[in-house]
């Protein structure tokens, strides 16, 4: 055979395969694959604010949304929950004794002082109050939620406060939240270092972070706060008032990534019994993997996971931005989850724009993870978070 | 005894001029749950004048989605499949006749917004099964007007050849008319 005509040949095998197996387009059933600038976000404008997206009538009705816990009275018959504007009664829970959880939901909308008062009934129809507490609420759509509480009350409350799931931070990016402490004040981050994070306590008392490098029980007795976290319980160790909240724009450090790795988000954090979709353990994550060639390779991925453990890959995609600013201990790059209903958005951040990573659906409603991981709420604890924003800073 | 295809269809003798055949109906898109309407243009051809039965056609399906059960799926939203084929009609009844049909061809897709592309081509193969009513006049048979219905089933090839599960399988019915000349 002629060496050209064995050249012909060999191209158009090349040509031929080609066209086959890459110019054929997408395939029926794959998923749809996203990628920066595409879902009508165009790389380089501003985000708009997030747009609520209220869940289904039936799972839950508003976006604020407060997790109460008491104690177990040994007398009570019932427990009751209010949540007050001044005098304006908001919202109330009751549970049947011995039920000592309920979740309040607060009408989206600005307020000033809300006071959350907790009371229970006993044998005797004598109704006596358990803890009464400050909250001060923002408007959640103008992106913070709860801010602060006021100890005020503290007489009658003498261990409580506000905590926050993995608040390891070197700075604190959203000034309405308590900063950090400094290495100096704290020796549990004596480098700023987030991997104290999964070993160390931490809560917020105030406006001010408290941490310790030891078990919770001495948090309790040098600081006088009940509600802590530590990755060694199975949850919050709560005797009174336990509050967990939406949280915006508040930001995780992290040292630089020596390897692909998985950061893990959900924006629906619930502990159930069942098992099953929404059910125990399950959740959506994001990956990013910035040691991935993101002109090969998709380096994005976002997968849920069901409660037998197993992933199932939503969406993958190529953002060249986490392969360059990723690596880079120089390079910040900040990230940016919207939980937007039944949807949830990555973005990253260039300059002041963010730009769009990935949009999936969210058909996790609950999950129950252990292991570390960030979003507005805690792993373990039961608590719901259709509607949250918050942003993160990859070192 | 009367029997079909006896005698070669009307037309300028000695030159088969092809039928004409013209449907309408839905399609049930499987992985991704999606149906929607179809319609299609064919030509058929008597191959030989000693078999009558048997048909070769040429045939054209567009078809629009009505639809989309998972948006996070691609999925057609319109799609135009060309295709060649052979039916042979096993049952040839008076007023009824039954024949199986099988085709070939190529799919063309346009999808909903996606990275990897808007538009998207497969081999297909088809397997029908056409149930002809043929319209008389005063109880004679014209050989004119026949009309059908016609259950499909075609399979589009995916990208991971191997792995048949991964393959779409478009279901069609198709109500119509043949008409020859």
């Amino acid at each position: 055979m002629p060496i050209n005509l064995a050249k012909q040949i060999f191209c158009l095998h090349i040509i031929v395969w080609a066209i086959f197996f890459r110019c054929l387009g997408p395939d029926i059933g794959d998923l749809r694959r996203t990628a920066e600038g595409k879902n009508g976000l165009t790389p380089g404008t501003t985000l708009p604010a997030p747009v609520m997206v209220y869940p289904p009538v039936g799972y839950q009705t508003t976006s604020n949304i407060l997790l109460l816990k008491t104690n177990s009275e040994s007398n009570a018959v019932s427990y009751l929950f209010e949540a007050l504007s001044g005098s304006t009664l908001l919202t109330t829970q009751t549970l049947t004794a011995p039920v000592v959880e309920g979740l309040l939901t607060i009408p989206a909308a600005s307020y000033g002082t809300v006071t959350i008062r907790l009371s229970y009934l006993n044998s005797a129809g004598v109704r006596s109050p358990v803890i009464s507490n400050n909250i001060t609420y923002l408007d959640f759509s103008a992106g913070t939620l709860v801010k602060t509480v006021d100890f005020t009350t503290k007489s009658t409350c003498s261990s409580c406060a506000l905590f926050f799931f993995a608040p390891c931070a070197p700075y604190s990016y959203n000034p309405l939240w308590p900063p950090i402490p400094p290495a100096s004040n704290c020796p549990a981050f004596p480098n700023d270092d987030w991997t104290h994070c999964q070993t160390d306590s931490f809560v917020a008392e105030g406006n001010a972070w408290i941490c310790a490098a030891a078990p919770e029980a001495s948090m309790l007795a040098n600081h006088n706060v009940l509600n802590t976290y530590h990755p060694a319980n199975t949850g919050f160790e709560y005797n009174w008032l336990d509050i967990s909240m939406n949280s915006s724009s508040y930001q995780m450090g992290h040292t630089a990534a020596a390897t692909n790795e998985a950061l893990i988000i959900s924006c629906r954090m619930r502990k159930a019994a069942e098992c099953g979709v929404g059910g125990k353990d399950t959740g959506v994550s994001f990956w990013y993997y910035p040691y991935r060639d993101a002109n090969t390779t998709d380096n994005v991925q976002i997968a849920s996971r069901d409660c037998s453990g197993t992933w199932t890959t939503l969406l993958t995609a190529r953002v060249t931005a986490i392969n360059q600013l990723g690596q880079a201990y120089t390079n910040k790059l900040n990230s940016r989850i919207d939980c937007l209903g039944d949807y949830f958005t990555a973005y990253y951040k260039s300059g002041s724009d963010y730009v769009p990573i990935a949009i999936a659906k969210d058909n996790i409603k609950n999950t129950g993870r252990t292991g570390w991981g960030f979003g507005p709420g805690h792993p373990t604890a039961a608590i719901l978070h259709r509607v949250a924003s918050f942003e993160w800073r990859h070192w | 005894m009367w029997r079909r295809y006896t005698r070669p269809p009307k037309g300028i003798p000695g030159v088969y001029w092809p039928e004409i055949r013209v449907a309408a109906g839905g399609y049930y898109l499987t992985k991704v749950n999606d149906f929607g309407a179809a319609g299609a243009l064919a030509l058929d051809f008597k191959l030989h004048k000693l078999l009558y039965p048997l048909t070769a056609f040429i045939e054209t399906t567009f078809a629009s989605r009505i639809q989309n059960a998972n948006p996070d799926l691609i999925s057609p939203n319109a799609l135009l499949v060309f295709q060649i084929g052979i039916m042979y009609s096993v049952i040839n009844g008076r007023i009824f006749s039954l024949a199986l049909s099988a085709n070939g061809g190529v799919i063309a897709y346009r999808v909903d917004e996606n990275a990897d592309g808007l538009y998207g081509i497969r081999p297909v193969m088809t397997i029908g099964l056409p149930l002809f009513w043929h319209w008389r006049k005063n109880g004679v048979d014209f050989h004119k007007f026949s009309f059908f219905a016609e259950p499909r089933s075609t399979v589009i090839m995916h990208r991971e050849a191997k792995n048949l599960s991964a393959w779409p399988l478009l279901f069609e019915i198709r109500l119509g008319v043949r008409y020859a000349y």
